[in-house]
Parts: structure tokens; C-alpha cells; sequence
């Protein structure tokens, strides 16, 4: 360290701890520039901290210098009515409290503001009434107490900052500002001041110390252990994302496989294959959104899956059921759409050659839907979803997934299930669970994929499929009252949330 | 149920089933409620006899309108309610299950005002005018379209045709313009209607038939006695066609595949039992089958299953005892989220924390503010907002998108996302591809190349990636302080200290360093 850096920290520990960039300079002798120098290097190390500070100082003018020695206008004005039996001729008045005649109006609105007298109109001119001696007033009170010095207008009382407002408005006071610059010690710098002390007292231990067993000879100086700290930012998870990857270990643990697939999709994946007719409500611009750019995919690489999608759509092909009865089109299945619910992944993990049945999937999925962002909706959001597949399951199992998932993911006391409506399952349920304290909610809606979805894509057992609503789910948990706080942008909040 | 009001006398019921269009309708709802209550026994709607209309259909209406099926309600007298449920069935039908119109539409008129036969036809929008519904005044059909609300909302269904469609009666006067508006004249009814014309026109015959069916029903359900009409069409298949079609449908279903599906151990006559409730007639044809009727106005019907869920309503779901599946599998993280489980870990030990930001976005934030050109990334046909308009391509413009919102925040700031983004590809399936790719940022007095670099090194050095960092020259970052990432030949991305520029586009004040990967996969070393 050099000598100047540990001159001023020991002027700095000397002074208690904090003392203006002045007051160092010339308690070490040092130049201005040389103390500059010093703290900079010193802060950088975090060893003192520099503090400014920006004050309004307040003085008097000529005119204010006038006024501390005889008087402000109006008093001296007041009083000589008043010495006169309390009433007299303004411009006498005036002109006996020693006034040029230009202060008639300046002093009658201050005395009639102050209310210390009134005026009175008259055929012979205006008359100054004062009944009694006005006691001094702010004004008065500040002026005095700045006599000839400066003061820092930020540490007066409120009534004698208006009188200050008042005053530098009369011009009888002026301000300037004033940058103070403070320096501080900090509980690092107070241990790096190198010490005279006696051999036997040390502020730390070293490496030689330690191994030569001299540790056993010196006494260690103690800190001040209460006294705060620096606070550290530690990296951490992303909140929502901890609570995501919270539900993907417990879908994990109830021996579901995760899933994953793109965020574009031809509505042939979207919409097509979980039987939604294309002219569907739901897949109008309002609710889904189409790209421009590139706008089609090829359907390719699932050319016969296509076929029987199409028949299905368009007479039920081999699965006993009516179908839509309209045209299909290839075109419109080709269309290039943002994925729009999670479900969408279950489709991807239908036609997937690693599918295996007996099987339990899931996947956390990002999907879009065309939205304005408010307090309930966003744009963008995650779904969690996925199916279990096996000859054996029945509407029961179904249940029995939903029940599992409302007591283990969501923390539920009690469930109950609702007849819902999706195009692409049947019977379709939704589930409701209660907590204590928050009530029944909506939590989930789940069915049995129709053969007219599965069959086409080659499955031939039941296919239980489900969807929670994990972002309403957190917001729950964490008591969230607006979704978009689930993306905020606030890295201080983010940086403050709990971990456990 | 939703609510009840008792001060007004009324309940609020949500309906779900956007498939079961007979039940959008106070009608449907107590008639439902009749049957699953046990009040009264499911009855089919039936035909009273022919009313002796004839409607001729234009052959010209084949590419714009070309379907129609009419009938005449007899005996109705609406009170006020009865003529409320009825528009608002109207209304919520032509707008669901006729698409807005377009598939099908709904007009009610005075029966007793319509001179026979009715001529399903075309018109010019310019020669042809008549009083429409709620004015006064004559207007052309193009007026209609142009200035009348209705017209407003649903001209697009009829406007690129040179003519559009028109029904009229014997006499010559026209009863609509389907599917925008009635005439003020004949197109109107109210509580003094006796006898009611129902019409459908609409672009899908089937939607149009049901679409009646389901009408018709629900003015029978006050009272009202169904009449048949008859609709000859002029196109080559000169067919003639008598609606409604009251038929009712008729499934086999298995009753063990019912159980199967549900889970239970039901007998069939406790099913046939279930299913009166659920307003399906229904018999027992052998030990195992039952043959089950769905009345003509159960449009939704088109399967087995869809006759198991009505049996499960009427069984009540909740009494069903959830049953946990009991198969066998193992449960898993897919091998990309473990890589980017990985991947978080080593960057949260560096210091930094994780963030999360949308993937839709705007070319603003991810082009012209890090002052590139030539992207090629995926755009929307319909953004609703200017600031998600298309998809990212890379990820560290959307870090410093969040990081121009902290200035105010306790510096250094270190921070990552793991992200996906979506490129373009020029062929191949889909068009597009979904990649993750990871971004670190660090932002602080002393940020700079030595930092973000050790940090990279840290990162992949801890997967195993073998990798060099090559001289490169990036319009987001400083000439002289950024490299490419490369593995062999596969470029991986990019490090360096952010060009002033940039920082400066993003209203941001410190040094930055940054670095984008591509998230190797794994078995690459």
C-alpha cells in the first residue's frame, strides 16, 4: 500500500470513520489531487467509500446586509405607524421609515400579506392602519439567524425553507450549490491499515504464521462482528423456472418422460391431428397465430399419417365415426402457425418412432396465442401437458391421474370433476381442487383422446390426456396477482426472491 | 349452474359443449333437465304433415349460397321470453356453429305473409331493393351491405360474387338477403306471429339441415307444430329435398366396451336407465349390445365414445372412484433439458443468474438495435402487438432488453438465459427449427473480454467441449476484442466486449461482455 493510501485511511479512522475530502487534505498535508488519487484507488479496492453530497447554501445580498441592520422594509414601515398612534398617510409613513417613495407598494402588499395592518382608501390618499406591533415573523427569524455566514438550506425547518423561498424571491437572499464530498472508511480499510502495533497483535493470519506455530505469539485483533457487511448477489435459478423445474421432478417422479418439440408447427400438428375441423372457431387469426414468413411446411415427411387424418376429417375413415363431413385441404394443413397449446406436443410424442405404450409422457411447453398483455393474459406462456397410454385405462384412470397430480403438484385437499368440452377428447373432465384457504379452482382439463385422433396416427389403446394450469398455479403459490410479473423484467425482484 | 338470481327469477348455466348446439337455447336447457331429472321421458320431435311450401333453388347460387332448407312452425303465439331465447339462439348459432354466417344462417318470418312458392335466387346488388330489417327506407342489396350494420358484419360473406342471393315469394317480394338481413316487411315476428317460417341458407347442406333440426326442436318445445317443406333445386342433380329431417339416429354400443372405457361394472339395464336421462332412448338388443337412439337434433353424436360420455354425465363422474394408472414406466428428464440443467449449473456457480424473456419479439430488439442486416428470421401474419411481431433468432439482444431496464440496479449485474430461438431454413420439414441456445452477459465498471472469456472457458471446459476461439469481426461487437467460438468445423458462436454502439442503442452506460452459444449436443467433444 503507499503512503499516502494509508495516510488517509488513518486520518479517515481518526476522524471516526467519515470526514470531507477537505478536511483529509489538510489533517495529511496532501495535495487535492494527491487525496483524489488516494480515494480513488482506495474505493476501488472497496476499502473507503465516497459519498456526495449537494447542498443549497443561502446568504445574504447587499440589499439582505441592509435589511439585518435596519430592518426589512415592512417592519420598519409598521413601526413608525405604529409609534404614530397607529395610523398615518402611506408616503409619510414611507418616507419617515427612512424608504425611497418606489417602496409604497412593495411595503403595503408585505404589510397587508404578513397582515399586520390594513390600508384604508380616503379622499386625502391611502391611509396605513397598524394596531399593534407585529412580533417577528420567518422572515425576520431567518435572516438573523443567517446573519453573515452561509447555510445549507437543506437543513432548515420547513417554515424557514418558505421563508428562504420567500426571500430569494426579494432577492434579499442568494443561493449557490455546493457539492461536499465525503470519505468513508470501511471495515475492510480499517483492517488494512498496516499496524506499529506491538509484535504480539496482528489483524490476520498468514500462511508463515500458521505452519511456524509463531500464531501461538500474537494476538489477533478483534473485528467488530455485528457491524453490516457488503451484500453479494448470488446467481440463482430464475424464479418461475424454479418453480417449472419443481413440477417437472414431481412428473418425473410419477414416472412420466419429458418431451420436446418445436415451437412452429403446420396446423396439420397444431390442430389437424387432435380432430379440430379446419374451419374450426379456434383456429381463426383471433386465436392462433399464422406466420408470414415462411408461412408453409411441407407434410412430407408424414405423408400417410396425412392421408388418414384427411379421411378421417372428411368421413371418419376406419374409426365408426360420421367425421366433419367438409373437404379437407392440404393447404390449409400446410400452414405455418405458432404452437398454440401444449397439447400439440402430445401429438409429436404420438407419431414419434421412440413412443412406447404402456407410456406416460409430459412436456412444459411454450405456446402462443394472439393477446394482449394484462393483468391475466399473456402472449406467450407455458402449459404443462401430457398423456398416458395402455390398453387397460379407463375414465377411472383418468381420474386417478388428475387426483395424483392436484394432491402432489398443486398441494390439494380435496378434488372434484366437472363434464368439460374439447374437441379432441371424450369424455373430456375437468378437474377442480381445493385448498385451504384459496378455495375451489380450476386446475386442469384432461379426456380420453378420440379414436378419431389416434387411430390415424396408429394408436390403438386408450390415450388419457391431460393439462394443468401451471402458470395460474404459481401465481397462486407466490401470491402473484398479475401474470406478467411471470416474465418481468425487474432483475431486482428476481434477484430477491426466496429460494425455498 | 353458474348463478341463480332470485330476485329476477332466473339462473345463469354454462355451457361448454361448443358442440351441442341443441342445449345453446332455454328450450334445450329444460329439456335436458326434463329427462336428466326423470320429469319426463326423452320424446322425439315430430312431424305435424307437409305445409305445401316449395322453394325453387337457383342453380346460380351454386358457387356463392347454394343450399336451403326451410320449414313452417304452426300454432306458436311467442310470449316475450320464448321470442328472446329464440334470437339469442339464432344469434349464438349463426355465429358458432354456422361460422359467423358463413356455413349457415337463420331467418324467422311472418308464415302467413309469404305468398308460395318461395324463390331461392339470385340478385343484382345494384337493380334489386327492399326495406331491410330496423329501417325505413328502401336500399339496394349493395346499400345494405355497405351502410347497414348487419351489412357492415357480414357482407364479406356474399361481396366478391357479381350477384348475390335473394329469397322471394310467389308475388315477387323479397323476403331477405341471406345471410345479412330480413325484410322489414315479412322478415320480422313478434308476440302476435302465429305461424313462423323458419329458413337456413348457408354453404354446407349437412350444417344447414342440422341447423334447422335443432330451430324447429326448440320452437316445437312451446307448443309450436312442425311442418315439412319442399326444396327443388335447378342444378343438374334437379333433386328435391323435403325438411327438416326429424330422423332420429340410431348406434349399436357395446356394453362392455361402455364398462371398459369408464372403468365400471355397470348392467345394461342400469345403462338404459342413464341414458333416459341423458335424453338417449335406448334398448337392449343381445346380452352385450345396446341399441341407442340420439334424437334428430343431437348433432354432436358422431361416435361410441360420445354416447359413453353422455352415459358417464348421467352417472355423475364424481361418484366414479379415481383409479391411479397401474402400469410400469420410467419417468425422465429428455436429454436436452439434462444438458441445460448442465449448462445453468456451471453459469449459477460463475455468479450469474438466470433469466427468462419471450421468444417473441420484435426485428427492432434483435436487428436494428445490435446493428446487423440480413437476418433471416420468422415473422408473424398477425402480431397484435408492435413489440411481438416475430420470433428471435439468437438470444443476447433479449438479455440486454432486460438489462435496459436495471440501470438503477446494483451493478455488477451477471446474468444468462437458456433459450429457445427459431431459425429459418431454407428447405427441409417444418421450415423453421426450434434451437436452444445459451447467452451470458456481465455488465460492470471493469467488464471486459479476459472475464466473459474465462467464463466461457469454465463453461464448456466443464461439459467436456474442446473448442477454439478464433479472431472475427461481429457488427454487435468491439473489432479486436470478439472471436467465434468454433468446435472443428461447427461454428458454436460468439465472445467479445459489446460494441459502444450497442451499448449505447440500448440506453445502457458500462462496458459490456457477452458471449452466444448454440447449446452443443451432447457426445460432441
Amino acid at each position: 500500500m503507499r503512503e499516502n493510501d494509508v495516510k488517509v485511511l488513518k486520518t479517515l479512522r481518526d476522524a471516526g470513520g467519515t470526514a470531507p475530502v477537505e478536511e483529509v487534505a489538510k489533517k495529511t498535508g496532501l495535495a487535492d489531487a494527491a487525496v483524489a488519487r488516494a480515494s480513488l484507488t482506495l474505493s476501488q479496492q472497496g476499502l473507503v467509500k465516497e459519498q456526495t453530497t449537494r447542498t443549497t447554501e443561502i446568504f445574504c445580498t447587499d440589499e439582505g446586509y441592509d435589511y439585518l441592520a435596519n430592518g426589512l422594509p415592512e417592519r420598519r414601515v409598521a413601526a413608525v405607524v405604529h409609534n404614530a398612534g397607529g395610523k398615518l398617510s402611506v408616503s409619510k409613513a414611507v418616507q419617515e421609515a427612512g424608504l425611497p417613495l418606489d417602496f409604497v407598494s412593495i411595503v403595503t402588499g408585505w404589510i397587508a400579506r404578513k397582515g399586520w395592518g390594513r390600508i384604508e382608501k380616503t379622499s386625502s390618499g391611502a391611509i396605513l392602519l397598524v394596531s399593534k406591533n407585529p412580533s417577528r415573523d420567518d422572515d425576520e427569524e431567518l435572516l438573523e439567524r443567517i446573519g453573515q455566514v452561509s447555510i445549507p438550506m437543506e437543513e432548515l425547518p420547513s417554515t424557514l425553507k418558505q421563508a428562504a423561498d420567500r426571500l430569494l424571491k426579494r432577492n434579499i437572499l442568494a443561493s449557490k450549490e455546493q457539492v461536499q464530498r465525503k470519505l468513508q472508511i470501511t471495515l475492510q480499510g480499517l483492517d488494512a491499515i498496516p499496524t506499529q502495533a506491538p509484535i504480539n497483535e496482528v489483524s490476520g493470519l498468514t500462511s508463515e504464521m500458521i505452519l511456524s506455530g509463531d500464531w501461538e505469539r500474537v494476538r489477533l485483533r478483534a473485528y467488530n462482528v455485528s457491524s453490516p457487511v457488503p451484500s453479494l448477489n448470488p446467481g440463482k435459478y430464475h424464479p418461475y423456472l424454479r418453480f417449472l423445474r419443481m413440477v417437472k421432478r414431481k412428473l418425473v417422479a410419477l414416472g412420466f418422460r419429458e418431451a420436446v418439440g418445436p415451437l412452429v408447427e403446420p396446423t396439420f400438428i397444431n390442430d389437424d391431428c387432435l380432430y379440430m375441423p379446419q374451419d374450426h372457431p379456434a383456429r381463426e387469426i383471433h386465436d392462433l397465430y399464422y406466420l408470414k414468413h415462411p408461412s408453409k411446411a411441407s407434410l412430407e415427411p408424414w405423408r400417410d399419417i396425412v392421408e388418414r387424418v384427411a379421411l378421417t376429417h372428411e368421413n371418419g375413415w376406419k374409426t365408426g365415426s360420421t367425421g366433419w363431413g367438409y373437404k379437407y385441404s392440404r393447404e390449409e394443413a400446410s400452414k405455418l402457425v405458432l404452437r398454440s397449446h401444449g397439447t400439440a406436443l402430445s401429438v409429436r410424442s404420438m407419431i414419434s418412432k421412440d413412443l412406447q405404450i404402456p407410456g406416460k409422457y409430459f412436456a412444459i411447453a411454450r405456446c402462443f396465442r394472439p393477446e394482449l398483455l394484462d393483468r391475466t393474459h399473456l402472449t406467450e406462456f407455458n402449459q404443462a401437458e401430457g398423456i398416458v397410454l395402455d390398453p387397460t385405462l379407463s375414465l377411472r384412470n383418468l381420474l386417478g391421474v388428475l387426483e395424483m397430480f392436484a394432491r402432489e403438484v398443486a398441494g390439494a385437499d380435496k378434488v372434484r370433476f366437472k363434464p368439460d368440452y374439447f374437441p379432441f377428447t371424450e369424455p373430456s373432465v375437468e378437474l377442480q381442487a381445493y385448498k385451504e384457504g384459496y378455495g375451489w379452482m380450476e386446475f386442469g382439463g384432461s379426456g380420453i383422446f378420440r379414436p378419431e385422433v389416434t387411430e390415424p396416427l396408429g394408436i390403438k389403446v386408450p390415450v388419457i390426456a391431460w393439462g394443468l394450469g401451471i402458470d395460474r398455479l404459481y401465481m397462486m403459490n407466490q401470491q402473484i396477482q398479475d401474470i406478467r410479473q411471470l416474465f418481468t423484467t425487474d432483475l431486482e425482484w428476481i434477484r430477491q426472491q426466496k429460494v425455498g | 349452474m353458474e348463478s341463480l338470481d332470485e330476485q329476477n327469477d332466473s339462473v345463469s348455466i354454462e355451457v361448454k359443449d361448443s358442440n351441442h348446439p341443441d342445449i345453446w337455447s332455454v328450450e334445450g336447457i329444460a329439456r335436458g333437465l326434463r329427462t336428466h331429472l326423470g320429469i319426463g321421458k326423452p320424446k322425439a320431435p315430430m312431424l305435424s304433415g307437409k305445409s305445401g311450401l316449395r322453394v325453387t333453388v337457383d342453380r346460380r347460387l351454386g358457387p356463392i349460397r347454394p343450399f336451403i332448407a326451410t320449414s313452417i312452425v304452426r300454432n306458436v303465439r311467442p310470449n316475450e321470453n320464448a321470442l328472446k331465447s329464440w334470437i339469442s339462439l339464432q344469434e349464438k348459432m349463426d355465429l358458432t356453429y354456422g361460422r359467423k354466417r358463413k356455413r349457415a344462417s337463420i331467418g324467422f318470418y311472418q308464415a302467413d305473409l309469404v305468398k308460395p312458392p318461395l324463390r331461392y335466387t339470385v340478385g343484382n346488388p345494384d337493380d334489386t331493393a327492399f326495406v331491410p330489417l330496423g329501417s325505413t327506407e328502401k336500399m339496394t342489396l349493395r346499400e345494405i351491405v355497405e351502410k347497414h350494420p348487419k351489412g357492415i358484419e357480414y357482407g364479406g360473406t356474399i361481396s366478391s360474387f357479381k350477384d348475390w342471393p335473394l329469397l322471394a315469394d310467389g308475388d315477387g317480394k323479397i323476403l331477405s338477403l341471406p345471410p345479412i338481413i330480413n325484410s322489414n316487411d315479412l322478415g320480422k315476428i313478434g308476440s302476435d306471429t302465429k305461424n313462423i317460417l323458419v329458413e337456413v341458407t348457408g354453404t354446407n347442406i349437412e350444417t344447414v339441415g342440422n341447423t334447422l333440426k335443432i330451430v324447429v326442436a326448440a320452437l316445437a318445445e312451446r307448443g309450436g307444430k312442425i311442418y315439412s317443406c319442399t326444396q327443388t333445386y335447378t342444378d343438374k342433380s334437379a333433386k328435391a329435398v323435403a325438411t327438416p329431417d326429424l330422423k332420429s339416429s340410431f348406434k349399436d354400443l357395446s356394453v362392455s366396451y361402455a364398462n371398459r372405457l369408464l372403468g365400471s361394472t355397470f348392467k345394461p339395464a342400469e345403462m338404459i336407465r342413464a341414458f333416459m336421462r341423458a335424453g338417449h332412448p335406448a334398448r337392449q338388443v343381445s346380452k352385450d349390445v345396446l341399441r341407442v337412439e340420439s334424437l334428430c337434433y343431437r348433432i354432436d353424436i358422431m361416435h361410441q365414445v360420445d354416447l359413453v360420455e353422455d352415459l358417464a354425465i348421467a352417472l355423475n363422474i364424481n361418484k366414479l372412484d379415481p383409479e391411479w394408472p397401474r402400469i410400469w414406466t420410467l419417468g425422465g428428464l429428455a436429454p436436452e433439458t439434462d444438458r441445460h440443467e448442465t449448462l445453468a449449473e456451471v453459469m449459477i456457480g460463475l455468479g450469474y443468474q438466470e433469466l427468462l424473456t419471450y421468444v417473441l419479439t420484435s426485428p427492432d430488439v434483435f436487428v436494428d438495435k445490435m446493428g446487423i442486416a440480413g437476418e433471416n428470421y420468422p415473422e408473424l401474419l398477425n402480431p397484435k402487438m408492435s413489440t411481438h411481431t416475430a420470433m428471435r433468432s439468437w438470444l443476447l439482444p433479449s438479455v440486454l432488453n432486460l438489462l435496459k431496464d436495471n440501470t438503477h440496479v446494483d451493478y455488477p449485474q451477471r446474468v444468462f438465459e437458456i433459450g429457445p430461438c427459431v431459425i429459418v431454413k431454407e428447405n427441409g420439414e417444418g421450415h423453421t427449427e426450434t434451437r436452444y441456445k445459451i447467452a451470458g452477459v456481465t455488465i460492470h465498471t471493469g467488464a471486459g473480454f479476459t472475464e466473459i472469456r474465462s467464463c466461457l472457458d469454465t463453461l464448456l471446459g466443464s461439459i467436456g467441449i474442446r473448442f477454439e476461439v478464433v479472431p472475427t469481426t461481429h457488427p454487435s461487437f468491439l473489432e479486436g476484442r470478439t472471436g467465434e467460438v468454433m468446435s472443428g468445423q461447427k461454428r458454436l458462436g460468439v465472445v467479445g466486449e459489446l460494441h459502444p454502439r450497442a451499448i449505447r442503442a440500448w440506453g445502457l452506460s458500462l462496458p459490456v461482455a457477452a458471449f452466444e452459444l448454440e447449446i452443443p449436443p451432447m457426445g460432441v467433444e
